[in-house]
């Protein structure tokens, strides 16, 4: 066989085969009117090479035959391909298009009846065997129709280009197809080329690039190369050609060995064919898959990872370095900016970058055009899009520049939602290959960028209640509970240095929002929080530690500090809202502690307390002033709170006695029954030896304990009957009203814990909390057997007095149950001794 | 990337959306590009000491604080640091200087600078205006490279002379003549060889002043050296034109019609700037078969406005200038109480119909800060559905009423009118002066004179030779008033003598004074109207 012969067979299986195999993985796609116009134009193209191949070998059912299928694939080729350019512009001109169709159907049916080409046959001479065909003078109708249709597509091409709909470079794979085609026809012409396969091999050509040209507007991808139908025809090929060039061989080997067997020899054979075409299917499918699709699955995998690994965390820092971690990895020779929403400012500010180099201090205002057109657009973009757009009119000059100077390519916004999280700038370096991305990798880069917008989007809501927790909404400052944490943390670091507390807490503020309104005291507040976190500054970290009171920690400084502060903070009132406006004047201050590790406090809790001792010192010592808290003496510093409480109390006294004087109209038991529960509970207290400070308290508080009951009804006080559960329970009330009223006495809130309690049992039952054993505060377990024992030695208007012994009788009963065991004991004690006087109405006992 | 190139390798619609996308804004984004690129301006200028002269009451910090802390400036607030170019002065540094003349204010021209940035924008507007003026529809154009432009701008340094520069490196085309040879040529030179070469070579673009363009229209066989020129004018036509001027010959002579631009030219686009464009729009889109598009602009404020495709209002490009409107019962209020500061509305506050005085902020590092340019507009429709425009559209008007404007060539005003009169020493006791139109649509100033007493009866001094004698003072004084003449043909000058006494009269009767530029037309006729019934010694009879 001739070289000549060879290249007519090599060059058109080639075709063929690759034709088939395109033809195959077009099949395998997803289908549409496009994809269906290339299948029929590669079926043409196959019809073309695979008539040309077998009319060469003359297979049946004759050359003639496959000369019919040859030609009809030629005719057929400019309308395909007129149909698929059609289709590919999406043009909208179904008259030429049909008459187009009906033109070349009759001209393939006048082809079936030799009009156009005469006489093919074949000749052979020596040993080549080649075909001839005469050409009749009506030759020119395909010809110039040929050219018609073609030119028809060409104009298809460039109007969709000056639409606007297309783009030229669309079009370059078919135009090289097609160039390859006109230069092969013309070249057949030539006495030298008349004996190679130069249209089968046009045929090869245009079916590469047209499938190219698919690619590249995404409607086949690579991955249908690995589909079963191709993978298996190529399988079936080689095994095919496997077995036609070891038959022989093979027979041969089976003659020699299994003589016994050649009946056999056809089921082995075609048991054999059938194994190896399996084995080679599964060979190629595998080299295919790691050929083709091992980028798209090593893009996969960098996808699936990343997901994994933003799943595992809700921390912003994190996202961000894992996003960052993933972009140095799948985008060399780029480097990234990642932008990240401030949802206080609305600004986007830099928060990471893949190049170390790169600072992280850039920052694009909530207002940016680039921002704005980004959101938008809501994917991946290229910058030069940007600069068509009509948002990049509103860039600042500067803006541009710094642009230019990032030398931009490529925008990702990170989109959760309507909203736009993040941005990833990408600038290419200057030592990377000037390669377009492809749309795969864009493709990818929006996949993750959609798999991190959720992540962050749960970072920023976790960091958003986080920051929740520690924030107080009105003023902006850290609360009470995240401020321990901060203060505890400045303790650890401030260990062998300083560390100084201030504690701010405004004097009659309740007065103040009762005079102005609660939306004034707050906006005082909140101004008061601004100035004094200027005032602070980086020096400490302050906080609102309740309604009325801030604090502020300064690790590492010394008491001076903190009082230094407080006074800038007392000058910034008295400007600002005593003496500003032209208004009525308004008075506000504030009473400030201080106390400072190590020279006074030894501990946090320390520290706290101390702090609040202080401002408790200064709102005693006439309220507007700054306390330093400097250790005492203990026996000194009780002498000195006694010696308040008592003139306290002193002065309070008138309205005290007006109080229970009130008491008295409605129910006049309860006037003595209050100056008596006091007596007794005070010489309990003084017997179980509690100070004089806390004696005072305990005191003053059997004399404020029953003033609640001037709310109470007097029907239900002067009840001689069973009082019903409704009556219980508003009688009950008096201790809440007790405690509520007592509260408006200036200064005397200390007496609430022992008045709040005096209806509490030991065994848990009482009310109004239901709070047991020592959880109850000692004053008010005095109180609680101080208020039974007179109740029970008085007379009232539903009972008779009782005796005093059977009264402690009764006391003795319920120890354990209803009154402290230890307290109860000595009380009984008191009055058997006659320690304690008793005042009763009981007549002596026989 | 080149505007060529874009033309070539990108998509229209995305060349489109480059330079035309600003017609798809909405009004409320069009005024963020502005309040945003004004702020950037205020930035500049801060920091400058023509900004800080400017900023006297403080830096703005944003636009309603800039429209009332800055006062509105004319250009004498700029000459000592513009006419002596002090760059140093400027809030960026400029990269080209134009100048126009104006020989009616204090100074004998005015100067602008123009930085990088204002190049840039610059560019890309006419670049739009260029696509605009062959489109049809939107995102329907048809600029070709290497397309031949007949080229009838005044040249460099007056704003129009930098097209030619700007488009070059964007856009192949071939300008009639080359823009070499037009430096080296006078405009009238620079118009006449155009016009040759556009007869000969075809032509697909026309850049031209209206005034310019109207005359040219109706002698365009002189232009073409046609009458007697013959088979001279024959000599290296190519054959394509040659077809075309033959078979319009043959139709005119059979129609009995004169020969029109139209039936020799097939203009892709066609643009045309100046005033009193409105006046000559429709005949020459009768005479040349395409409709010109107008241009706004000016050496102060660059290429500002252009129309759109369907050549029906002026629209202003977000990127240029900043712009503000004081309406004319402001403006009016101003000429009668000079001490008045009128009030300023911004694009979003306009009424249509109404006619505005436009106030422009030069932006991207210009110099002038809330200048009135001296223009007036009316705002024709505050959007247009039919063309899906949501933007103000607006018309040239005219200059404002303190300046009488000739054919878009001279400007001018009392105090040029009065240097004349004393050059003249011809006894003129009182006048006034206002623009007129004659039955070719040309403007002209008409010079309403009152003579001296003692002259008012002397026979010399009739109507023609007061003509005759101001005309050669406006011509000696004014070196645009002397063009007119020359490349227009036209004389500007009108003279009505008033019997002595009419304007004291009026003044006597109505108790008020007549403006001496600018009266409106109805105090004119008052005037013409009482002249007929004094008597001689100005007494009412």
């Amino acid at each position: 066989m001739t070289l000549n012969e060879r290249l007519f067979i090599i060059v058109p299986l080639l075709s063929l085969l690759c034709n088939l195999f395109l033809f195959l993985t077009a099949l395998s796609t997803k289908k549409d009117r496009l994809v269906y116009a290339f299948i029929a134009l590669l079926g043409s193209f196959t019809m073309w090479s695979g008539g040309s191949l077998f009319m060469r070998l003359q297979l049946a059912p004759g050359a003639s035959f496959w000369y019919m299928v040859s030609i009809t694939g030629i005719f057929l080729v400019p309308f395909l391909i007129y149909n698929f350019i059609y289709r590919f512009t999406s043009t909208r001109a179904p008259f030429s298009h049909i008459v187009q169709g009906i033109i070349w159907l009759v001209i393939l049916l006048l082809n079936a009846g030799n009009v156009f080409i005469t006489d093919p046959h074949i000749v052979t001479a020596g040993h080549e065997t080649r075909f001839e065909y005469g050409v009749s003078v009506w030759c020119f109708i395909p010809i110039l129709m040929a050219a018609y249709t073609l030119l028809a597509s060409w104009r298809l091409a460039y109007k969709s280009c000056q639409d606007g709909h297309s783009d030229i470079s669309q079009f370059t794979p078919m135009l090289i197809g097609v160039g390859v085609m006109f230069a092969c026809t013309l070249s057949a012409t030539l006495p030298q080329m008349v004996s190679l396969p130069v249209d089968t091999f046009s045929c090869l050509v245009n079916a590469i690039c047209l499938y190219y040209m698919l690619y590249r507007r995404r409607l086949v991808p690579l991955r249908s190369f690995t589909t079963n139908g191709p993978v298996f025809a190529i399988a079936l090929t080689c095994a095919t050609v496997l077995l036609i060039s070891v038959y022989r061989t093979a027979d041969n080997f089976y003659a020699l060995y299994f003589d016994a067997y050649l009946p056999y020899k056809t089921i082995v054979f075609s048991v054999a064919a059938s194994v190896l075409t399996v084995f080679l299917f599964c060979i190629v499918r595998r080299l295919m898959t790691a050929i083709l699709l091992k980028g798209a699955e090593q893009q996969n995998e960098e996808l699936r990872r990343f997901s994994t690994d933003v799943n595992k965390t809700l921390s912003l820092e994190a996202l961000l370095n894992l996003y960052r971690d993933y972009l140095q990895h799948s985008m060399p020779g780029y480097t990234a900016r990642v932008f990240v929403l401030d949802s206080r400012t609305g600004c986007y500010d830099m928060r990471g970058a893949t190049e170390m180099s790169v600072a992280c201090r850039d920052s694009f205002a909530a207002d940016d055009p680039l921002m704005a057109w980004l959101k938008s657009r809501g994917c991946c973009a290229q910058y030069a899009e940007f600069t068509r757009s009509r948002h990049f009119r509103a860039l600042w000059q500067k803006e541009k520049d710094r642009l230019e100077q990032m030398r931009v390519e490529l925008l990702l916004p990170i989109m959760s939602g309507s909203e736009m999280t993040a941005v990833a700038l990408f600038s290419r370096q200057d030592d990377a290959p000037r390669r377009a991305l492809s749309q795969e990798r864009l493709g990818m880069l929006d996949s993750v960028a959609a798999v991190l917008a959720i992540a962050l989007n749960n970072a920023s809501l976790y960091e958003a209640l986080r920051k929740k927790a520690q924030y107080d909404p009105l003023t902006g400052l850290y609360n009470r509970s995240y401020f321990q944490e901060v203060l505890q943390n400045d303790f650890t670091l401030a260990h062998h240095a300083q560390l100084s507390v201030l504690i701010i807490s405004f004097d009659d503020f309740r007065l103040y929002n009762e005079l102005y309104g609660a939306a004034e005291g707050d906006h005082i507040l909140k101004r008061f929080a601004d100035a004094l976190r200027v005032l602070v500054g980086s020096r400490g970290t302050v906080a609102r530690y309740s309604g009325k009171e801030f604090i502020v920690s300064f690790p590492f400084c010394p008491p001076d500090t903190a009082t230094d502060c407080a006074e800038k903070a007392r000058r910034w009132l008295e400007r600002e809202v005593v003496s500003a406006g032209s208004g009525p004047r308004r008075f506000l201050t504030f009473s400030a502690g201080v106390s400072s590790y190590p020279t006074c406090a030894r501990s946090v809790e320390e520290l706290l307390t101390y702090a609040g001792m202080a401002v408790y010192s200064a709102k005693n010592n006439g309220k507007n002033r700054v306390c330093l808290y400097t250790p005492e003496p203990e026996d000194k510093r009780i002498a000195k709170s006694y010696a308040s409480k008592r003139a306290l109390a002193d002065s309070c006294s008138s309205t005290i006695f007006a109080l229970t004087a009130a008491i008295d109209a409605k129910d006049h038991y309860t006037f003595s029954h209050s100056q008596h529960v006091a007596e007794y509970a005070a010489a309990l207290a003084t017997a179980a030896g509690l100070d004089n400070e806390h004696v005072e308290i305990v005191r003053q508080a059997g004399l404020l304990h029953d003033i609640g009951k001037i709310g109470t009804p007097e029907a239900i006080l002067s009840k001689t009957g069973r009082l019903t559960a409704e009556e219980y329970t508003i009688i009950k009330q008096h201790v809440e009203a007790s405690t509520a009223m007592i509260r408006y006495l200036p200064s005397m809130d200390y007496v609430i814990p022992s008045v709040l309690g005096h209806h509490e049992r030991w065994d848990g039952k009482g009310y109004p909390r239901g709070i047991a054993g020592e959880q109850i505060p000692i004053g008010a377990r005095c109180l609680c057997l101080a208020d039974s024992f007179d109740a029970m030695v008085s007379r009232r208007s539903y009972k008779e007095a009782m005796s005093v012994e059977r009264a402690l009788r009764e006391i003795e009963a319920n120890l354990d149950t209803q009154f402290d065991p230890q307290l109860g004991k000595l009380f009984i004690e008191l009055v058997r001794s006659g320690k304690l006087p008793v005042h009763t109405d009981a007549p002596p006992e026989p | 990337m080149t505007f060529e190139e874009k033309l070539k390798q990108c998509p229209a619609a995305e060349v489109w959306q480059e330079y035309c996308g600003f017609l798809d804004l909405s009004l409320p984004e069009y005024m963020q590009i502005q309040k945003r690129l004004v702020m950037e301006q205020v930035e500049l200028m801060a920091a400058c000491p023509l900004g800080q002269r400017l900023f006297r009451n403080g830096v703005p910090r944003n636009v309603e604080e800039f429209r009332t802390m800055v006062p509105l400036t004319k250009f004498d607030d700029y000459a000592d640091v513009l006419l002596p170019q002090r760059e140093e002065m400027l809030p960026a540094k400029p990269v080209v200087w134009l100048h126009t003349t104006w020989e009616g204010g204090d100074f004998p021209s005015k100067r602008a600078p123009y930085t990088e940035s204002m190049l840039e924008a610059y560019t890309r507007n006419i670049l739009a205006a260029m696509i605009l003026s062959t489109s049809k529809g939107r995102g329907q154009f048809h600029v070709r490279p290497g397309a031949r432009v007949l080229y009838s701008l005044a040249p460099m340094p007056y704003a129009t002379g930098m097209f030619p520069d700007l488009i070059r490196p964007q856009l192949r085309l071939r300008f009639m003549p080359s823009v070499r040879e037009a430096r080296k040529m006078s405009f009238g030179q620079q118009t006449r060889l155009g016009y040759k070469l556009a007869v000969k070579h075809g032509m697909n673009l026309f850049f031209g002043m209206s005034s310019v363009l109207y005359g040219a229209t109706r002698s365009l066989d002189s232009l073409a050296g046609g009458g007697g020129g013959g088979l001279k004018m024959l000599w290296g036509i190519s054959p394509r034109m040659l077809v075309r001027l033959l078979s319009a010959l043959y139709r005119c002579r059979r129609d009995g019609t004169p020969l029109r631009p139209r039936d020799l030219f097939k203009l892709d686009g066609f643009v045309c700037v100046g005033t009193d464009t409105a006046l000559y729009k429709n005949e020459l889109a009768e005479a040349w078969g395409i409709r010109p598009l107008e241009l706004a602009g000016g050496t102060e404020p660059s290429c500002m406005g252009t129309e759109t495709w369907s050549k029906n209002g002026l629209v202003l490009f977000p990127d240029a200038c900043f712009y503000e409107f004081i309406p004319e019962h402001e403006y009016a209020r101003e000429l009668e109480d000079p001490a008045y500061t009128p009030r300023t509305y911004l694009m979003d506050e306009l009424v249509a119909g109404q006619k505005y005085e436009l106030v422009i902020t030069v932006l991207k590092g210009g110099a002038f800060l809330r200048y009135r340019v001296g223009d007036i507009y009316r705002c024709l429709r505050l959007r247009n559905p039919e063309d899906g425009l949501d933007l103000p559209q607006f018309e040239y008007v005219d200059r404002i009423p303190s300046v009488i404007d000739i054919a878009g060539f001279t400007r001018i005003t009392k105090r040029e009118i009065e240097k004349v009169i004393s050059l003249s020493r011809l006894p003129i006791a009182h006048w006034f002066a206002v623009k007129e139109y004659d039955a070719d649509g040309h403007s002209y100033l008409d010079l309403y004179v009152e003579l001296d007493n003692e002259d008012a009866g002397s026979a010399a001094l009739t109507k023609q030779i007061l003509q005759e004698h101001l005309s050669i003072y406006f011509r000696s004084y004014d070196g645009d008033y002397k063009d007119l003449k020359r490349l227009l043909g036209m004389d500007p000058l009108r003279v009505t003598v008033l019997r002595t006494g009419t304007i004291e009269a009026y003044t006597r009767r109505t108790g008020r004074t007549v403006l001496p530029v600018g009266a409106p037309r109805e105090v004119v006729l008052d005037i013409l109207h009482l002249q007929d019934t004094l008597g001689e010694g100005g007494d009412v009879q």
